[in-house]
């Protein structure tokens, strides 16, 4: 893995080797398709699953150098400005995946459902978010 | 937070991509600093009032102030 970490002004984050997103996303193509093997889907459709990750994997890829969105995609920030909309993209994220969590725990819990999935969910979230305030409170 | 940036720039008749360049950054990042809608991190504006040979503070304002 390469390091970017003086490519651009102002970034302290250090960058990741431009592969490996895309390899990552290549890698789940492939445990997806294995999983759906697995649970006796046909092979077309574990083929079907392969060729959406991956050609995700390989779009990401190839825009990569013409797309400042891919670059973010792919983990290559192009700038400070890049990063900023990163984290608060994923802080965006982060909080409608909370409320997602809990409106589908509170209505399994009133249907008689089990929500003790949910439940471990919204803790884990807990629990990181925590950990972060304690971890950067130290760090910044 | 007011900022002379695209006055220096069209001063020294540098397009947004020029300083973007010299600045690594992407030309959106400029075009962003110069309308007001990204405030740029200290090291990025301390390059930028480097770039222009300005003391931060005569390349950035509070509201407000001349």
């Amino acid at each position: 893995m390469t390091t970017g970490k003086d490519r651009v002004m102002g970034m302290n984050r250090t960058s990741m080797c431009k592969w490996f997103v895309p390899a990552v996303a290549f890698v789940i193509g492939l445990v997806v398709a294995a999983a759906e093997l697995g649970s006796n889907a046909s092979p077309w459709q574990a083929a079907v699953a392969f060729v959406i990750v991956a050609g995700y994997a390989l779009g990401l890829r190839l825009l990569q150098s013409r797309s400042e969105t891919a670059s973010l995609l792919s983990g290559l920030p192009v700038d400070e400005r890049w990063e900023s909309i990163n984290n608060r993209a994923l802080a965006l994220a982060a909080e409608a995946i909370a409320i997602f969590l809990l409106a589908v725990f509170v209505v399994t819990e009133f249907g008689g459902g089990d929500a003790m999935p949910y439940a471990m969910s919204i803790a884990a979230f807990g629990v990181a978010y925590l950990g972060g305030i304690l971890w950067y409170r130290w760090r910044l | 937070m007011r900022n002379d940036v695209r006055k220096l720039r069209e001063e020294r008749s540098l397009s947004q991509g020029d300083l973007a360049r010299d600045l690594r950054v992407s030309r959106q990042t400029v075009n962003a600093i110069e309308t007001g809608r990204y405030l740029p991190s200290l090291p990025l504006a301390l390059a930028i009032g480097r770039y222009f040979g300005k003391a931060i503070e005569e390349v950035f304002h509070d509201d407000g102030q001349g």
